[in-house]
């Protein structure tokens, strides 16, 4: 008998930081850093986590199974360090394009509306 | 600040700490190194009270979340349900006000009063109408610059103050008048011929000098007064150095703290509880959901 399927709609809408870090993860696997980077990268510096925000927000998406762990690999940027690396699972890529199906709509209905005239510009 | 950085992640939970304090610190590590290469100033500092602000109140909520699970914590209410954040956030508002308002005091310099009391020049057989305005007049004359004037000589302020108010050169006796009257204060003992001369300084001994200067000034200026006969002038009471300062307030400043503490802790806690019942989003359940077949 086939397990049941979570319907990813049913979590949403998400908190802006639980969004970011997943939305981050959808490039790939990243460690920590590289996710808040990503995330003031994205938002063109609008958006930016400590980390107390990102770990605390890692920690509750690895517990809800939305994220994996991937094994821990050396950064040359760290003389070699050890860094842990963090992936997408299957219900986080579709909690995440949940999310974004949402944010699509939410902006057709702008545009309608004439509240956005222009596609917004992000470098 | 690496090393601070390790010290207060501290305040996380020892489960937590072991999981991601490495991380944690890597990444600060990697966000200090960006700051400072950048090497601005205000930038710094910002970017340290944010990084605090944001270790509080993380670590604030991963504690109130291990509480809550915790299996002998019998609470009324879940710590990680809004109400809960709400009162521990109006908690750290009213203990942040709290902190502040103790440490500015503490931070205040310290300020000693002196007090001493003259008779004041007035004629006693006169009607109470007179009466009242010789007293203000008499008041005055301790104020006037002629007697503070002699009173600076004879506590030698130019001395003593021109090194704490000028960078170099001596201050002029205007000066000093100036600055003496913002430290003075005169008051009449109702009902009496007496006088009370206070002075304020950050040094005991020295508020209490000047006291007595100005009160044997203006005895002075009243000896060969032709309406002084005899001298009715007289210093009653000699001044004596302050023992406890009293400013700044600390018993009284930390109840106000405390009262406007608790004040905007509440009020804080009711805003947001409201804007957390209001806005409250679903995230990521805290509980391991089913494992749902990959896409």
């Amino acid at each position: 008998m086939p397990a049941p399927t979570v319907d990813p709609d049913s979590f949403l809408p998400l908190t802006p930081a639980t969004f970011h870090v997943l939305f981050a993860l959808a490039d790939g696997e990243l460690h920590g850093y590289a996710i808040m980077q990503s995330v003031a990268a994205t938002t063109a510096g609008r958006v930016t986590m400590g980390p107390g925000t990102l770990y605390g927000t890692i920690k509750r998406l690895l517990e809800s199974q939305w994220i994996e762990e991937c094994e821990s690999r050396p950064d040359p940027s760290l003389d070699d360090e050890r860094r842990r690396y963090y992936r997408l699972t299957g219900l986080g890529q579709r909690v995440v394009s949940a999310e974004c199906q949402r944010y699509a709509a939410l902006v057709r209905v702008a545009r309608s509306k004439g509240l956005l005239t222009v596609s917004p510009v992000i470098p | 600040m690496v090393r601070l950085f390790r010290v207060a992640l501290g305040s996380y939970p020892s489960a937590y700490r072991r999981r991601f304090a490495l991380e944690m610190e890597q990444v600060f590590r990697e966000q200090w190194k960006a700051v400072q290469s950048r090497g601005r100033a205000l930038e710094i500092l910002v970017f340290l009270l944010w990084t605090a602000g944001d270790l509080l109140l993380s670590s604030l909520r991963e504690r109130l979340a291990t509480l809550s699970k915790h299996p002998t914590m019998k609470i009324p209410f879940s710590l990680s349900s809004p109400l809960g954040w709400s009162l521990a956030g109006g908690a750290v508002v009213a203990m942040a006000i709290l902190t502040l308002v103790t440490s500015v005091t503490l931070a205040l310099p310290k300020t000693y009063m002196s007090s001493t009391k003259v008779t004041l020049n007035v004629s006693e057989g006169a009607p109470q109408a007179t009466d009242h305005w010789a007293i203000e007049t008499e008041l005055e004359v301790i104020q006037s610059s002629e007697v503070l004037r002699q009173a600076a000589l004879r506590a030698h302020l130019a001395e003593l103050w021109s090194p704490i108010y000028l960078p170099q050169g001596t201050l002029q006796p205007v000066e000093i008048v100036s600055i003496l009257r913002d430290k003075l204060e005169v008051r009449q003992f109702r009902m009496t011929r007496l006088a009370e001369i206070r002075v304020y300084d950050r040094d005991r001994q020295l508020a209490a000098d000047v006291a007595n200067a100005i009160a044997g000034s203006y005895v002075d200026s009243q000896l060969g007064n032709p309406e002084t006969s005899p001298q009715r002038a007289m210093l009653v009471d000699v001044a004596d150095p302050g023992l406890k300062p009293i400013r700044p307030n600390l018993p009284l400043n930390v109840f106000l703290g405390l009262v406007v503490g608790g004040m905007l802790g509440l009020g804080t806690a009711g805003v947001l509880w409201w804007t957390l019942r209001k806005f409250s989003k679903k995230g990521p359940p805290t509980t391991p959901s089913a494992a749902a077949s990959p896409v």
